[in-house]
């Protein structure tokens, strides 16, 4: 999964520390996420969106099977 | 641009406390116990209480502290439980195994202190694949 996370982090001027504080979980989880070795759960997933004031699709980017995803052609 | 320091995390705060309260109590469950041993009569009932009692607040805190994990965190501690049950599993087999040999027999005691003392070992190493994977 692909993310635009460190964009939309970059965006507001907000280190890892602050959005995992804004979220309620750990530094190392939204570093994690940002790299892309860990995939959030969906709840998980819809709460950084939310943060954002974003859909999930906007944030999350599914790889796999891209042809007939919607979301894939946003980046 | 100055750069910025990051916010104390409140709930980084919250888990190490709750660890650290957990093998204080540990640490005081076992002084207590192990002093029980060399008392006698209502003294010895005294202190085997007390350290029952330490002993619900230890599983106490570390419920809280399974609460307090986020979801990542959540697979290294289930890492850590996994790698304490293996091993929990290898030495009562081990132990066993022993007994029926003619061994003397392992005080129950000494096996929660080997539960805690695996589990331990399970997060300093499921931490430093998490530092070695991640960092």
């Amino acid at each position: 999964m692909k993310t635009r996370l460190r964009v939309l982090r970059a965006e507001r001027e907000w280190s890892q520390a602050e959005l995992a504080m804004h979220v309620g979980v750990s530094r190392a989880c939204i570093n994690a996420i940002e790299t892309g070795r860990y995939d959030p759960s969906l709840p998980l997933a819809f709460k950084i969106a939310r943060v954002f004031g974003k859909n999930v699709e906007e944030v999350f980017l599914y790889q796999n099977g891209e042809s007939g995803n919607p979301a894939s052609s946003q980046d | 641009m100055s750069p910025r320091s990051d916010p104390v995390d409140p709930l980084a705060v919250k888990k190490q406390s709750l660890l650290r309260v957990f093998y204080t109590a540990a640490l005081g469950c076992a002084a207590v116990f192990a002093l029980a041993q060399y008392s006698h009569n209502f003294q010895r009932e005294a202190l085997l209480a007390l350290s029952l009692i330490g002993s619900f607040f230890l599983v106490w805190t570390l419920l809280r502290f399974l609460r307090a994990i986020d979801e990542f965190e959540r697979r290294y501690i289930y890492e850590a439980l996994t790698f304490a049950f293996i091993g929990m599993l290898i030495l009562l087999i081990g132990e066993a195994f022993l007994e029926n040999l003619g061994f003397s027999r392992v005080p129950g005691y000494a096996n929660v202190v080997l539960a805690v003392v695996l589990w331990s070992a399970g997060l300093i190493i499921s931490s430093w694949r998490r530092h070695w994977r991640y960092e």
